[in-house]
């Protein structure tokens, strides 16, 4: 009897503490997967503003600390999503149900996704109470800095920063060949190319990188150059200016002029070549050049200096520079609008853009940084020549299918880069075919 | 004599099972097992790992599947059911042959190289002396480097300019090979490094495998005069076959679904010569931006996977070293 009564107990105490491990099991499970509106991942109501920068240089060094102090109600805070996701996380966050931050930045080229995912709300409602707060700010914005996020003829962003990739060259190097930047046409830059060859038989005149995956900024920062029409991000390779650029990369590979070996290589084999002054030309992002500055014995205006890309082919072809910007924009879930219009606002003002070149970032697209002279300070690589073309710039022409239009010029730029026999017209029908049969 | 008694306690117990099954109300919910334990307790206790398991494996793996019958317009837009189309579209384009022509040489070539050396330094671990048995526990290093970080030490080691491999090489007086630019070199390096950071694992199977072994076996096998060859190939292999088995089909999954070497190794080029499935899938989900469609060929791979597993166990059996 007491033997039944205690194994009974025991199983009750079994099943209860078996109930209690499976409850908790559920909870535990369901406190791990989150969701709801609560979550801390996204922004409340009542002032909470949560902005998400796409790289830790572009946050302001006060980090947001005065924008705060100008509005008491506003509790700022702010993440650094480098992970280059943001887009794919929003989405997410979305089908989860959990709120999504006020502000974010991503790449401009993005934006079309952003837009057509339902994930922005317009700015222009904020361009005009800025325009009415703070003309004088406002009106040292470039226009651009707008008209890259005009979808449908409404703004869903503001590009303040752009990316810039300049040409580095030896300057002992061009002295030796006689030859002094800047190049006026891309034949001026082939001559310096063909000079250096001569004079160093052993080195390279430039190193390009052509590694899957790395991109092909060379080769669309060139083709916008000689004035290629470009539908969205999709170039038209069978236009003449085109041709003229496949047949420039096919003469420089056939002339030695850039590696076959380079179809391995990343930007650290691209950069590493030309630090170690084994290679005398390389196209790169302005930012680079504080990497170039790092290291010893390699000084700026001694070894290495900087000079824009040519935009005349020398042949009959002209065009444009461009930039990779970068937006700041406002999420469908900002639920005060105003109040993230004034994050727009105080990303845009000079300081905050001039500080953050201190840790890596990018020149601005707005007038008065441009001309601030801590700006040359900070970036005396950058010339008055390459300031001229900045400001003159367009944006690298982007659409949503950017990516892939991107994996057949990264083949085409490959098979230059690499050696072919087929003509600049027949390479040219090759990939005009595949990109004409994407969506 | 205790093979003896085990069967008559299995006898035993099943005679007492059919009993109470046979009784009325007997096998009840709370009936006890042989042990005096509830028979749902084993179910009980395991629940909670089958819900984990559940939620974090087979519902991914499942909302994936389901999601790839799906597709968007435009990536993030409202999706449509679409069938079998997304699976149709990835038949129909030689990129996915292509990819899946590179995963068969990628697969074939780590396995059989994976199989092989770790086959060679399994039985020379097993037979090193007692001061150099710490060999087996440094054989584990690389497989605690992440296999991106690996990826980027080959990369600069097969530099055709800088790496270390082809200035030794023109040490002794010849041009080394552009290893990462050549399309067939660089499928070799890519083996050789997915090999590397998965032959330690590979290497502790069989290690494992080969110690369990009866010296006595191997005693009797001398005694009867048989070389160190014969021995291993006619005696060790056979016994530690099911160790094989899994050594193959781990090595076979790791490099069905291996991304990061490839990745950082070459992207998939040079001229996609090392574009294997995991690389199409990647670039379809992240350079494309489409998600289902990536999905489809996730999908795929998750077949192709289970395919190959029951295919080898098969084998195995066929040959009679697996049970």
């Amino acid at each position: 009897m007491w033997t039944k009564a205690i194994v009974s107990g025991r199983r009750g105490r079994r099943s209860i503490a078996i109930s209690g491990s499976l409850l908790a099991a559920w909870a535990l499970m369901g406190a791990a997967c989150g969701g709801g509106d609560d979550s801390d991942s996204g922004s409340g109501g009542d002032g909470e503003l949560l902005i998400w920068s796409s790289r830790d240089y572009y946050v302001p060094p006060d980090e947001f600390k005065s924008l705060e102090a100008d509005q008491p109600d506003a509790n700022i805070n702010w993440d650094v999503q480098d992970g280059d996701d943001i887009l794919q996380q929003l989405l997410r966050m979305r089908q989860a149900g959990q709120t999504m931050p006020d502000v974010i930045q991503d790449d401009t080229f993005l934006m079309e996704a952003y837009y057509s995912a339902g994930l922005l709300q317009p700015v222009d409602d904020c361009r005009e109470q800025w325009q009415e707060e703070n003309p004088e700010l406002y009106d040292k914005v470039m226009p651009l800095a707008w008209e890259d996020n005009e979808f449908d003829g409404e703004t869903y962003g503001m590009s303040i920063t752009a990316n810039f990739d300049i040409l580095y060259y030896n300057k002992p190097w061009l002295e030796e060949a006689g030859v002094e930047p800047p190049f006026e046409t891309f034949e001026e830059m082939y001559d310096a190319m063909v000079a250096m060859k001569e004079a160093r038989p052993d080195k390279i005149p430039m190193t390009v990188q052509a590694l899957a995956g790395e991109g092909v900024t060379m080769l669309k920062s060139m083709l916008n150059a000689v004035g290629v029409p470009f539908d969205g991000s999709t170039p038209d390779l069978t236009d003449p200016a085109a041709l003229y650029v496949i047949d420039f990369w096919q003469r420089a590979q056939a002339d030695e002029l850039i590696p076959p070996e380079a179809i391995s290589w990343g930007e650290s084999e691209t950069r590493g070549a030309f630090i170690q002054q084994n290679a005398g030309l390389i196209f790169d992002g302005i930012t680079t050049a504080g990497d170039f500055n790092e290291v010893d014995n390699f000084d700026y205006n001694q070894e290495w200096m900087t000079t824009p890309l040519p935009k005349d082919s020398g042949t009959g072809f002209t065009g444009n520079y461009v930039t990779q910007p970068r937006t700041w924009a406002i999420t469908v879930d900002a639920d005060d609008p105003a109040e993230s219009c004034r994050v727009l606002q105080y990303l845009a003002e000079t300081d905050n853009l001039i500080e953050p070149l201190e840790n890596g970032s990018v020149p601005m697209r707005q007038t008065e940084a441009l001309d601030d002279p801590r700006f040359n300070e900070i970036l005396p690589f950058f010339s008055e020549d390459l300031k001229t073309a900045y400001t003159e710039s367009e944006s690298m022409p982007a659409s949503q299918n950017t990516g892939e239009v991107e994996e057949i010029l990264e083949q085409l730029w490959g098979e230059i880069v690499q050696g072919t026999d087929e003509s600049p017209e027949d390479l040219a029908n090759k990939y005009q075919e595949q990109l004409d049969a994407l969506d | 004599m205790s093979v003896l008694s085990s069967d008559r306690i299995r006898r035993a117990a099943w005679r007492r099972r059919r009993r109470r099954r046979r009784e009325p109300g007997g096998g009840g919910r709370w009936d006890t097992g042989l042990a005096g334990q509830s028979k749902l307790a084993p179910y009980l206790f395991s629940t909670p790992a089958i819900i984990m398991v559940s939620l974090l494996l087979a519902y991914p793996v499942i909302y994936g599947l389901y999601k790839s019958f799906y597709r968007a317009d435009f990536f993030g837009g409202p999706e449509e059911f679409v069938g079998f189309e997304n699976y149709s579209e990835m038949f129909h384009d030689p990129a996915f042959w292509d990819a899946l022509t590179k995963s068969a040489i990628f697969v074939t070539g780590c396995v059989v190289v994976g199989l092989v050396l770790g086959l060679f330094f399994a039985f020379a671990l097993n037979r090193v002396v007692s001061q150099l048995r710490f060999l087996r526990s440094v054989t584990i290093a690389p497989y605690i480097i992440s296999n991106v970080a690996a990826a980027v030490m080959f990369r600069l080691l097969f530099n055709s300019d800088f790496g270390l491999l082809n200035r030794t090489i023109e040490f002794f007086g010849f041009d080394g090979p552009s290893w990462l630019a050549d399309p067939n070199l660089a499928m070799g390096v890519v083996i050789f490094c997915q090999v590397w950071t998965d032959l330690p694992l590979t290497i502790l199977l069989l290690l494992a495998g080969l110690q369990t072994i009866d010296t006595s076996y191997i005693d009797a096998a001398k005694v009867d005069g048989a070389t160190g060859w014969k021995r291993a190939w006619h005696l060790s292999m056979p016994l530690i076959s099911p160790q094989i088995v899994i050594s193959v089909v781990w090595m076979s999954y790791s490099t069905l679904t291996g991304l990061g070497v490839v990745l950082a190794l070459t992207g998939g080029g040079p001229l996609k010569a090392t574009q294997t499935m995991p690389m199409e899938m990647y670039s379809t989900a992240f350079t494309d931006l489409e998600m289902n469609q990536a999905l489809a060929i996730a999908s795929f791979i998750l077949i192709l996977n289970a395919i190959l597993t029951l295919l080898y166990v098969g084998l195995a059996r066929r040959y009679g070293t697996v049970e």
